[in-house]
Order: structure tokens, then sequence, then C-alpha cells
């Protein structure tokens, strides 16, 4: 008796029975299935209120049989296997006999995974079992298919440049003890540098001169210099910025200040101001005192 | 910076003006400020020139407080001293004008010297000859 080395069939002998998952269809995209495991690609935007709709079609070549498919929701852990976070959702299926060429099948109705289980995943996974009688488990697993996970929206200011003078930002708030000399007359450079990671936005950088008041807070002086910036899209690396130019705050109402501070505020639409305090930036000295009578006027 | 202390004072442009005494003199200080938020006492005095230049007349003392308001640069104001009364001043010229600040730092002064006339209020003994009768 010869065999083939390519589909081990015996000569005489009927084809093993063979089946492999050929798609799935996940909340209506379909993700084809030329091996066990697929990137999807999908990370679809999910709550764990919702759920994912899986349909799953399949080849079969063999003789008929009842098998079951199960369907479990996870994500793909650190050792890049597949991690459950929901039991296994399982419907029954019949597969006809089909001992020469392929059956092609699909469930005639979705199976549904709620997502309860699955907060705060920005790698969803899922994983599709089919367990026919007299057969090793066929299991295929797909990746990236949903996010219960907001993406990453992060900004920061990460150093200012004043005159010249650069301020590293590891806080919001920096003592930058610069303590630089000027007169109502002068006026401030500011150029602040930023890290940002989050999709494309539109935001605006004020900056006010002030001082540290008695509690310890800003008190502002000037009124707000603004700036309109764009953050760019960047979703899997924080993105380093900086003003193209600085922002110039005139001292003209700061005057008399030994302890002068700066106030930068960052605003994006739908997203918390970011506000850094910079300390001792500047003084004016004290405010001088001086009535000068220049005539009297007798009557 | 805070100003220098003024130990003299300093002279400023004054009018003249002759008074009687039973009248009062009024003084509109002009000058300017630079400083925070204030209350300060502006005060005025009659001179008159006998040991030094401006030796006061104490009874022609007015002072009255003023509100400066904060001004990063020297602003120009003024105030009005009114009500001095110079009854105390005997009638005679030659009198000088002293205006001081006080509750600010230092005492500055200023005035101007032989700027008022005081005139008397009594009349001057007179006799009129109306008529005469010989005998």
């Amino acid at each position: 008796m010869s065999e083939s080395d390519v589909m081990k069939v015996s000569v005489g002998q009927k084809p093993p029975a063979v089946f492999r998952f050929a798609g799935v269809t996940i909340d209506g995209n379909k993700v084809p299935l030329g091996n066990h495991d697929a990137d999807s690609g999908l990370l679809i935007q999910k709550k764990v209120t919702d759920t994912l709709e899986i349909i799953p079609s399949f080849e079969w070549v063999g003789p008929g049989k009842t098998a079951t498919i199960s369907i479990k929701a996870g994500y793909r852990d650190w050792a890049g296997n597949f991690t459950p976070k929901t039991e296994a959702y399982t419907r029954n299926i019949e597969l006809p006999e089909s001992p020469d060429t392929p059956y092609s099948g699909v469930l005639e109705e979705a199976i549904t995974i709620p997502l309860t289980a699955c907060g705060d995943i920005s790698d969803g996974a899922i994983e599709i079992v089919a367990k026919l009688p007299g057969m090793a488990d066929y299991i295929t697993q797909v990746w990236n298919v949903y996010a219960t996970k907001a993406p990453v929206v992060s900004f920061r200011f990460s150093a200012v440049d004043i005159d010249g003078n650069t301020v590293q930002l590891t806080d919001h708030d920096a003592d930058s003890n610069l303590l630089l000399s000027k007169t109502t007359a002068g006026s401030l450079s500011v150029t602040p540098a930023f890290e940002w990671q989050g999709s494309k936005k539109a935001a605006s950088i004020s900056i006010k001169a002030g001082y540290k008041d008695w509690l310890g807070g800003f008190t502002p002086k000037s009124g707000a210099y603004t700036r309109t910036i764009e953050l760019p899209e960047s979703i899997e690396t924080v993105y380093q910025g900086q003003l193209t130019s600085p922002i110039s705050i005139p001292l003209i109402a700061c005057g008399g200040l030994a302890d002068g501070a700066l106030e930068v505020v960052l605003k994006i639409a739908g997203i918390s101001d970011y506000i850094s305090h910079l300390w001792n930036v500047y003084t004016t000295g004290e405010l001088a005192v001086v009535l000068d009578v220049k005539s009297l006027a007798l009557s | 910076m805070a100003r220098e202390l003024m130990t003299l004072v300093t002279q400023v442009y004054c009018n003249s003006i002759t008074k009687k005494q039973n009248q009062t003199l009024n003084v509109r200080v002009n000058y300017t400020y630079q400083g925070p938020a204030k209350t300060a006492r502006l005060g005025a005095v009659v001179t008159q020139e006998l040991v030094s230049e401006f030796d006061e007349i104490g009874s022609t003392r007015k002072e009255f407080s003023v509100n400066l308001p904060e001004s990063i640069t020297p602003t120009s104001s003024y105030s009005n001293i009114t009500g001095m009364p110079l009854s105390g001043c005997e009638a005679k010229s030659g009198y000088g004008i002293k205006v001081y600040a006080l509750d600010l730092d230092g005492k500055p002064e200023w005035g101007a010297k032989k700027v008022l006339t005081v005139q008397s209020v009594v009349p001057s003994p007179e006799i009129n000859v109306t008529s005469l009768s010989l005998s």
C-alpha cells in the first residue's frame, strides 16, 4: 500500500476529515482567515456595555458530524498568547457529509459576545474554537479586534524657554529661580515646549505674567497672550513640539514684583486645561514711592 | 526704590496773593505720584523768614488725607488744601507757603518764599477835619 506524501491518504481510502475556519465577520467586518491566526486590525472602539456580533465561516471535508463552535473574547497577553476575559459562547452546527469537495458553511446567526468583563483593553482579541467528535480542536485567534480603552490623549509642557533660559518641567509647576531683572518697560520672550499623544487637535497656548501670592497661588498682573497651534496626530508615539516663535509678554502692569511668575495654559476642546506655573521668573523691583510737588497755586 | 529723604524745602513755582487777616488761604498742590495705592496726608502752613527761610506759623496749618491710586509711572494730579486761617498773621508782606506730605517715605517738603501779603482788618487811625470854628 502506497501513501501520498502530501495528502497522507492511503490509496483506496477516503481522505481524512478536514475542518478549517475560512473567515469571520465581526460587527459586519469580514476578516479572511488564511491561517489559524489573523490580525484583523479592526480595533473596533467598544464600551463594556457593548457586544461583538461574530459570524464564522468554515470549510469542511468529511463525513456528516455535529460540531460546536465556541467563541471567547479576551486580549493578547504579554507573551503573545490569547488570554480570555469572557466565558465561551457556543453554537452547535451540523456538518454535512462532504467526502470529496470542501463544504463551505457559515453560521446562520451571529454569536453575540458581551464585553462586560472586557474593560480597559486596547488590543482585544477573540478565540474561535471548533470542536468535532474524534478530531482535535480547531482553534483560530483573531487579534486587534476591539478596544475598550479610550485612545491615549496626553499633553504636558516639557520645558519653557524664557529669554533664552530653558526651564525644564517634570511636573506642572517649576521654580525657575531665574529672577530676571526687568522693568515695566520690558517684556519676556516665552517659548513653551510640549509633549503630545493623541489625534490631530487644534489647541491654544496662553501665557500670563503675575506673581506668587501669599496663598502660594498665581495672581495674574497681565492679560493672556495667546498663540493657536495644531497638535499633529501621534497615536503610537509621543510627539515633542515647541512653538516656532516666542510669545512676548509685556510687563507694563507688573511693576513692584520681587517674585514674578508665569502661568502657561494649554486649551484643547473637550480636554481639561493643562496649566503650568513657573515661579521666580523675573523681578521688576519694589514699586518706587515718589510724590513730587510741581507747583502751588494760592487763592 | 524709595526716594531719598528730603531735609530741605524744595522751592517750587507759586503765584503771589494778598489776603486780609479775616480771610482764609487756599492752596492747590499740583504734583505727580508714582507708587502703590496709599492714603497719605498733605499739609500746608504759612511761613515767614526769621531764623530760617521757612519758619512756620502754626496757627495757619491745615492737613488732610489724600488717596493716592497705584501708579506705575509718575502721574499728575492735584489736591486742594482749603481754609488756612490767616488771623494769626500780622499784617505785612513777605510771607511764604510750605506744603509737606506725611505717611510717605521721608518727609518731603516744598514751598515758595514771599508770595503772601496779609492785610489788617482793623482800620488805621484816621482823623478827618471836617470843619474849623474860630473864636
